[in-house]
């Protein structure tokens, strides 16, 4: 129960990050082509050819450390049996803010709502609306932001469920993989492979929701040439 | 100044601090921390990368001799299931359900068929979009083979920069892997070391105010994961025309 509700609450804060940063980068991406096209000089970022993925085993220590020195807050989950919820949703917030690092989904949102954004805003009908006066990026900016958001949690998502395991140890956050991690410990490998077949049971419907609503969004861009 | 350039146990030294002898101090069997640091980027990180590039080399052996036959659909599924599957998680539970002791070797397999599976299917991908393109036909139509086709305009030409991006990533996240599962001791076991096991030995003692070492291993671990991402864009900066 602790494991489900511990791995949700990761994964929640994972999600809800996932939606300010495609945001965040979208509104960017947006003020970046009004500065090219107002005629000023856009900085150039350089595109990120490869994801930077930083493996959350050399993160997560670093941001304990810098945390415990700098500030004086331990960012180690606290003992569950006594602690509020609202304490437990602040806890999982910064092992989350590592797996959502870790995982490379940074990278990858800001790499794929820049192209996305070069793809829909070179179609024809942003240049019809264009001509006639009407403001198609505002359209576009919902478009974008759900093709960014569903292209990179479906690439990123293998290794948010790779680094949740780590996370939890190292955060001692008792979620479902920090649970399989026990098991394994103690040698109780049915018990470990129960809760492992759970978090790929969880992978798998995730994979699945991104995939249906990847094929709607899809059936609805049909329309958009 | 010297470094003792030893890895042998030296109870009696044990946690000692850096200094002329030990750059980055000792560990709790008076081992050498930098020694150590070496050790596992010899003993675990390069055969990670080295398994990493044998699975690409050959996916793409097999991808050629396999040409000019269509690739058999249950062989594309299986190839994209296994991308799509989280290759971390799967070794974990590979390790778990194994109970033995061939930690390593285990490791090193799955993240060896993980990188042949990914190869393939891109290959497979960027064989299906390109061979009907205009130039790849004319070719076809003066009598050039299938194999020669994807050889010379494929892989040495469009396909070059997503083989290499592909591979920058697949060596980050084996790495990564390797090094979790090795934390986790469930990767490389003692004596031998990985960096896993290091930040893992050290981890209690830097929480109580003794970084080094860990800091140490976290360095080496995010420059071995950062090298390929540096090689891959050099390589794609001098292909890209």
């Amino acid at each position: 129960m602790e494991g489900g509700l511990t791995t949700s609450l990761i994964l929640g804060w994972v999600a809800i990050f996932c939606l300010a940063f495609t945001g965040l980068c979208v509104v960017l991406t947006q003020w970046r082509d009004r500065e090219k096209r107002d005629g000023r000089k856009a900085k150039t970022i350089d595109h990120a050819t490869l994801p930077l993925v930083l493996p959350a085993l050399a993160i997560a220590p670093l941001c304990i450390f810098l945390s415990w020195l700098s500030f004086r807050v331990n960012l180690i989950f606290p003992v569950f049996e006594f602690t509020g919820t609202v304490e437990l949703i602040k806890a999982s917030l910064a092992p989350a803010l590592i797996l959502f690092i870790g995982s490379g989904l940074p990278g990858r949102i800001f790499s794929t709502s820049r192209s996305e954004w070069a793809f829909w805003s070179g179609k024809p009908f942003v240049k019809v609306e264009d001509s006639l006066g009407k403001n198609p990026r505002r359209r576009l900016r919902p478009l974008v932001a759900r093709r960014t958001l569903l292209q990179s949690a479906s690439d990123c998502l293998p290794l948010v469920f790779s680094e949740l395991v780590i996370i939890e140890s190292i955060f001692n956050a008792p979620g479902l993989g920090y649970w399989s991690w026990e098991f394994a410990k103690a040698r109780e490998a049915s018990s470990a492979a129960q809760v492992i077949a759970v978090l790929f049971l969880v992978y798998a419907l995730i994979n699945v929701s991104i995939n249906v609503a990847n094929k709607r969004l899809g059936k609805k861009l049909a329309g958009y040439v | 100044m010297t470094v003792q350039n030893t890895g042998s146990l030296d109870i009696g030294n044990a946690y000692a601090a850096p200094g002329p002898d030990h750059w980055l101090g000792t560990d709790y069997l008076g081992r050498d921390v930098l020694h150590r640091i070496g050790d596992a980027v010899v003993d675990a990180s390069l055969p990670v990368m080295a398994t990493v590039c044998t699975g690409f080399a050959l996916a793409l052996v097999v991808f050629i001799a396999w040409l000019p036959r269509n690739f058999p659909a249950p062989m594309t599924s299986m190839t994209s299931t296994i991308r799509s599957l989280p290759a971390g998680l799967l070794a974990f539970g590979v390790l778990v359900l194994s109970g033995g002791t061939h930690h390593f070797s285990l490791i090193l397999t799955v993240l060896g068929i993980t990188a042949f599976a990914a190869a393939l299917d891109l290959l497979v991908n960027q064989w299906e979009r390109d061979r009907h393109l205009g130039y790849w036909e004319s070719h076809d139509a003066i009598g050039g083979t299938a194999r020669h086709r994807a050889w010379r305009f494929g892989v040495r030409q469009s396909w070059m920069a997503p083989i290499l991006q592909l591979l920058g990533l697949t060596i980050q996240t084996s790495l990564a892997i390797e090094a979790t599962l090795g934390y986790l001791g469930l990767g490389m076991q003692e004596p031998k070391a990985s960096l896993g096991n290091i930040i893992a030995a050290h981890y209690d003692r830097a929480l109580k105010g003794y970084p080094v070492p860990v800091l140490a291993a976290v360095g080496a671990l995010l420059g071995l994961s950062l090298l390929p991402r540096l090689a891959a864009r050099i390589t794609t900066a001098r292909t890209t025309p």
